[in-house]
């Protein structure tokens, strides 16, 4: 859907437009630049510094810890995990029509992202790319009725997101959760790594109430996503 | 022959306003920060257009109009072709009994085309399979869509008349001169 050559068609008619916005779009920041003083820049470099010896202080730990995980791994018989990379992409728009919670980003096949890559924010996932052309992707987010997750509330049970359950972004459906899941409001959410798409432990929202739906078969609970999907400029796709 | 050319003018405009707006509708977040979903003005710009024009621009300029949201939307083309089509077919075939040029006709044809235009591409998405909620989210979008349609509507009317008044040259009128009754001095020779 939305892949074909009429939409193709629509995409090219619409490039100098995607040109010129990106055009102002950049005029923009180099006006920015200009405009902040000289000592805020200054500050603001020194704060970056700090931040990158603290985050090259956090991957060491990290690398550290991975070893130590492949290690692990290997003792038991267990698969290694699949390595991901993350490529930055900025959004450069939004599907107009509310049923459809879909961006693009300027991401695509060329920058080597492929359909169902888990797209994410540092606050949670966000998505998954949905569709990709050779210079941008399609990525259908978290409420969209085409990206389903698989996710695991915090010492509960497992359940699927499908899709959103009101017309404001940010709140969405956890469905088919066992009757017998005692859910209590601000349980963190994360992907359960069934499915194979997105892998486990990426944070997903808190649970905000729940529910007995089809006459007490199951439970549904409202969750509020970690990431604001309403605002979102730049995001991280998960490559390969 | 002027009220072709202004056709074409008119044919012409709202042809260039349709992608403007539909990338507009694309990058601009303020309305969905602030209202929560984008509303759609595709109805409002071709308004003037189903008022106006013969049913061969009609459905051209949906066709048109569908392309270019095709660019930026996964709505399917005939999702978003077939309800401004016919919506602008039906309008054309009620000209005789609307003041094409009230603007209450202007606010409740776009108003009532939004409403059509929304609830048309929704049932023609469940028809085509997809799974979509109906409920308070549908009628929070089509209200808003109504709304910001009728008050737009006009206002894309009035614009397109004014293009229409300053593209098309006027032709001068008749002047009271007429030869026959042209006084002629001297003598009247038989």
């Amino acid at each position: 859907m939305g892949n074909t050559w009429l939409a193709q068609v629509g995409r090219a008619l619409l490039l100098p437009f995607f040109g010129i916005g990106r055009g102002i779009a950049g005029n923009g920041e180099q006006l920015q630049l200009l405009l902040t003083p000289r000592s805020e820049l200054i500050k603001e470099n020194i704060r970056l510094r700090v931040r990158v010896e603290e985050l090259e202080l956090e991957v060491q730990r990290l690398q550290e810890v991975e070893r130590e995980n492949r290690r692990l791994r290997s003792l038991i018989g267990w698969q290694q995990q699949t390595p991901w990379k993350l490529k930055l992409a900025r959004v450069i728009g939004r599907d107009p029509s509310s049923w459809w919670r879909v961006v693009q980003i300027d991401l695509g096949e060329k920058d080597g992202v492929e359909k169902d890559a888990p797209v994410l924010t540092p606050a949670g996932l966000v998505g998954k790319v949905g569709q990709v052309d050779k210079y941008f992707s399609w990525v259908y987010l978290i409420g969209d009725p085409r990206c389903r997750v698989s996710v695991v509330v915090e010492e509960g049970p497992m359940g699927i997101i499908q899709n959103a359950s009101s017309a404001t972004a940010g709140i969405v459906d956890l469905n088919y959760l066992p009757k017998s899941a005692e859910l209590r409001p601000g349980q963190r959410v994360f992907t359960s790594g069934v499915g194979g798409i997105f892998p486990k432990g990426i944070p997903i929202g808190v649970v905000i109430d729940s529910e007995d739906v089809e006459l007490g078969l199951y439970k549904r609970a409202r969750v509020r996503l970690s990431a604001d999907i309403s605002r979102l400029e730049e995001v991280w796709v998960m490559i390969k | 022959m002027g009220d072709d050319q202004i056709k074409n003018v008119y044919s012409w405009a709202i042809a260039v306003v349709v992608p403007v707006v539909c990338y507009l509708e694309f990058i601009c977040e303020l309305p969905r920060r602030v209202i929560g979903i984008q509303p759609d003005v595709l109805p409002a710009v071709l308004t003037w257009g189903w008022l106006v024009l013969g049913p061969f621009s009609i459905t051209l300029l949906a066709f048109w109009a569908a392309l270019c949201f095709s660019g930026i939307s996964q709505n399917p083309f005939l999702v978003t072709f077939l309800p401004i089509a016919v919506f602008g077919l039906w309008i054309y075939r009620q000209r005789g009994v609307l003041l094409v040029r009230n603007s209450v006709t202007q606010i409740v044809v776009s108003g009532v085309g939004a409403g059509v235009v929304t609830l048309g591409q929704y049932i023609l998405l469940i028809l085509s399979g997809v799974k979509m909620d109906v409920g308070a989210s549908l009628i929070y979008q089509v209200i808003v869509n109504v709304v910001f349609c009728a008050v737009m509507g006009p206002i894309f009317c009035v614009f397109f008349q004014y293009l229409g008044i300053v593209l098309v040259p006027r032709k001068s009128g008749q002047g009271s001169f007429r030869p026959d009754r042209e006084i002629r001095r001297g003598r009247i020779i038989c």
